[in-house]
């Protein structure tokens, strides 16, 4: 570090991790803390007050900032594909899932764990069927994927779900939809229980409306369009019950809400009639979050199977690209 | 040390592709060189819809009847487009009137199961009876010979009918014809590599599968993509999707002579580069690699083909030129000398096939480079097309080259292109014997260049003038006449140029001078970098071509 009056500012500032004294460092820190937190408290006002000013002489209000994120400045992606491309909806006409989206076929999902499971993962799969409308839970018994896949195909089921899990703790989620695939293999994480949920609350059975957020790439688009696949087409906005499927920077939380409008401004009741209307959330559970591993074509078959997408370890070469 | 760690991106070079996709779409992407930019799709033929898919494709860049695009869907039907303006020229449905005991199936229209799927498809390159001549093979073995006659207006087309049908056995997934056209290799799940004769119909040849391993057990059949290697017809090449490659010799034996195993997922796809020796394999996540025939060895990877399966290769005849499509949606370039991706392509659909086009004149035109400097503006008589091209912002990897007419744009770049391939290839190994044979082209590029620049100051073009390698040569050719002779005099002589600029700079007497270059080249030699102000002669040459070089890249 250089010495010298320019120097010793930000050396004060900024580093107090050189001191050594425990006591001293401590006292130091707290101070730094103290003071960023003061400047930020201060720019948040000026900036709110320009605002304001802006607002009273009926001027535009200095534009807000976007701030940069590493999504915000994720690597230039070739396979971002807009809505209305000719060739995008030639193709998802007459893909696995355009029945599905054409309303001729109604999802029946066939869950399953693997061998032998824990009463922990059983535990996610009650509260998985309460999240899947169509879903009927199968024990795995002994019988290996492809023949779970023949017998599925034959009830006329619409996708199997196989759950994984490693140490009595879910790891994995197979979903291959039937009868001509694709399957993808998510990587399975961060899970909850309704248990775990603080104020959770028991979904009632109506058909969820479904959110999916941020799949723009054509591999994102056609994995929002399987997972989509496994809800019914016409939520019962009745039961105000949805879920989300929400991507960001590749990893899809799942997540599982029931929301109400408050019209009175309030949750007291407050007899105030032009009150904005608030929106209140409450979580249903199960959460968890997904990350893609593989996508295969057809049905499952780790073997001869092919390939649309399978995650490789040079993928990982940089923090801003993003495959979803 | 390789003085160039990373390669200039050489670009792609005017290139025009036929691709197809399971969506039932005929693209053509043309490159128009290194200075355009990344390739274009430029037509798109075709309705893609249920039942369209394009389950196999077979480019005729030349014939009879013009250049032919060859498509078989997954509903059975065959077209055959026109390779310059896509328009179908005929159209059948090539069902099997009926096959050697192998039923038809019911489900005809899903490809994935039906037994009269299209699994191989050959035109006849010699017409007969003025006549274009198809040969298709359904998934249940029947091979058919249909005819199309000319229309009226003299293209190929009209009804199509069966010459000959007979059956090959049930479980066809490939289909080759050998390069005189007669006889044709067939293989599948279940069925091995079958030769047969186009003339006599009668099976020549059926290869054996290989021994069982040490415990017992044999590797099941299944080929997916068939070959013949060189123009004899005796060699054939099966990848299969146990991930092996195996190469038969028809005239030797029935077991392969050769197996080549590759990963643990199964190969889809190869093709054959014309060197005869080395074949390209995709497998079905995505990995490309090469095997040396000769050493039945695998000579590397193609980095950069990502994640998708690997459908269809194509290696240009003449170009060192690899494209693969498979189920990633893209189209890939690469060089297959550097092995670098040169260029790729998104093509939105799930691809099936992809095969060059290699009629000359139908090669899109090259672009020209950029206008970059002063220099430069004064050609006046240079095409609008590049001026737009430069205009539109297409081109902003402008090299600074000095510009030519375009009648000399062409030999031009392909110089480039070669001194890119040759630089990569020295830095590796230094080959220095490789380098005389190109010298000239070495010094002509080089002037070029250098007068784009116009701040040349002694203008007398030596040997020693030049760039890169030759000056790792020009080194040690040097280092060699110390050894011979101790420099007699010619040192001084081919370091002429620069000697008096040096002199003038560093205002030393020029016998002093002499003297310490050589001692400082053998010094820089020995510990890479020359340090300290006493820069040998050669050594700061060599920094300011560096410089230069750098920059040129980054322009």
């Amino acid at each position: 570090m250089a010495g010298g009056g320019e120097g010793r500012a930000p050396k004060r500032r900024g580093l107090p991790s050189g001191i050594k004294n425990k006591v001293k460092r401590g006292e130091v820190h707290a101070r730094v803390q103290q003071e960023k937190k003061k400047e930020k408290k201060q720019r948040v006002l000026k900036r709110k007050k320009e605002e304001e000013a802006a607002v009273a002489l009926g001027e535009a209000p200095p534009p807000k900032k976007i701030p940069r994120t590493i999504e915000g400045t994720r690597e230039v992606d070739d396979t971002l594909v807009r809505p209305d491309d000719q060739e995008l909806q030639a193709e998802e006409a007459q893909d696995e899932f355009s029945g599905h989206f054409a309303r001729a076929v109604a999802p029946k999902v066939l869950v399953t764990t693997c061998r032998r499971p824990s009463k922990g993962l059983l535990r996610f799969v009650a509260e998985l069927l309460g999240l899947l409308p169509g879903a009927h839970f199968y024990k795995r018994a002994d019988y290996a994927v492809k023949q779970m896949v023949q017998y599925a195909t034959a009830r006329g089921f619409t996708a199997l779900l196989v759950l994984h899990e490693n140490r009595k703790r879910p790891n994995g989620l197979l979903l291959v939809s039937l009868p001509a695939g694709p399957t993808a293999h998510f990587r399975l994480s961060s899970l909850k229980l309704r248990a775990d949920i603080p104020g959770a609350g028991r979904p009632t059975r109506h058909i969820p409306e479904l959110i999916l957020n941020n799949f723009s790439t054509r591999l994102g688009l056609r994995v929002g369009r399987q997972l989509a696949s496994l809800f019914p087409q016409a939520p019962q906005f009745r039961g105000r019950r949805v879920v989300t499927f929400h991507n960001q920077r590749d990893y899809i939380f799942v997540r599982h809400h029931r929301y109400i409008f408050e019209e009175r401004g309030g949750r007291k009741g407050g007899a105030d009639p032009g009150a904005p209307v608030l929106a209140r959330l409450q979580e249903c559970g199960p959460r968890f979050t997904l990350k893609l591993l593989s996508l295969q074509k057809g049905t499952f078959d780790s073997k001869a199977g092919e390939y649309e997408w399978a995650h490789k370890s040079d993928m990982d070469t940089s923090r801003r690209r993003f495959f979803l | 040390m390789p003085r160039f760690s990373t390669l200039p991106a050489s670009g792609c070079r005017p290139i025009r592709l036929i691709t197809a996709d399971e969506l039932g779409y005929v693209k053509v992407v043309e490159s128009r060189g290194q200075n355009a930019g990344p390739p274009e799709v430029v037509a798109r033929w075709g309705d893609g819809g249920r039942g369209k898919g394009v389950e196999r494709m077979q480019v005729t860049s030349s014939g009879p009847f013009g250049g032919l695009v060859t498509v078989a869907r997954s509903d059975q039907t065959v077209e055959l487009l026109d390779i310059a303006s896509g328009q179908p020229h005929a159209s059948f449905i090539a069902t099997p009137l009926q096959t050697n005991g192998n039923k038809p199936s019911a489900n005809t229209l899903n490809p994935a199961t039906s037994q009269d799927a299209v699994r191989g498809i050959h035109l006849f390159q010699q017409p007969t009876e003025e006549a274009v001549q198809v040969l298709t093979c359904s998934r249940g073995g029947a091979v058919s010979q249909w005819k199309v006659p000319p229309r009226e207006d003299g293209g190929a087309g009209g009804a199509a009918s069966t010459v000959a049908e007979w059956g090959v056995g049930s479980g066809v997934e490939s289909l080759a014809v050998d390069h005189k056209e007669q006889s044709l290799v067939v293989g599948g799940k279940g069925l091995d590599a079958t030769l047969w004769s186009l003339e006599t119909r009668a099976k020549l040849w059926q290869a054996k599968n290989t021994r069982p391993d040490a415990l017992g057990l044999q590797t099941p059949v299944w080929v997916t993509q068939l070959l013949f290697l060189g123009g004899d017809g005796n060699r054939v090449l099966a990848a299969t999707g146990h991930h092996q490659l195996r190469l038969y010799d028809v005239k030797a034996q029935r077991r392969p002579v050769m197996v080549m195993e590759y990963g643990e997922l199964p190969i889809w796809s190869v093709a054959e580069d014309p060197s005869g020796h080395v074949v390209y394999a995709g497998n079905s996540t995505g990995d490309i690699v090469s095997f040396d025939l000769r050493t039945g060895t695998k000579s590397g990877g193609f980095p950069g083909s990502v994640s998708g399966s690997v459908r269809s290769l194509a290696v240009h005849p003449t170009e060192p030129l690899l494209a693969s499509v498979g189920l990633d949606r893209f189209l890939r370039i690469h060089n297959t000398q550097t092995r670098q991706l040169q260029a790729k392509l998104f093509l939105k659909q799930q691809m099936v096939a992809c095969a060059f086009d290699t009629d000359p004149a139908r090669q899109p035109e090259e672009a020209e480079p950029p206008v970059e400097d002063e220099a430069a503006s004064d050609d006046d008589d240079r095409p609008m097309r590049h001026v737009a091209a430069s205009d539109s912002g297409r081109d902003d990897d402008g090299d600074l080259e000095e510009e030519e007419g375009a009648s000399g744009r062409k030999r031009k770049s392909d110089k480039v292109g070669r001194k890119s391939e040759k630089r990569a290839r020295s830095t590796k190994k230094h080959e220095e014997e490789e380098m005389d044979s190109d010298e000239e082209a070495w010094d002509d590029s080089d002037s070029d260049e250098e007068e784009g620049f116009g701040e040349r100051k002694g203008g007398r073009k030596t040997e020693g003038r030049k760039t890169g390698e030759s000056n790792q040569k020009r080194k040690k050719s040097r280092r060699n006449d110390d050894e011979d002779s101790k420099g007699e005099g010619f040192d001084g002589e081919q370091f002429g140029t620069y000697s008096d600029e040096e002199s003038e700079e560093e205002g030393l007497p020029k016998k002093k001078r002499k003297s310490r270059s050589t001692g400082q080249s053998d010094s820089g030699r020995k510990g890479g970098r020359p340090r300290g102000k006493g820069v040998g002669v050669s050594d700061k040459r060599r920094i300011s071509i560096g410089k230069k070089k750098s920059h040129k890249k980054r322009t």
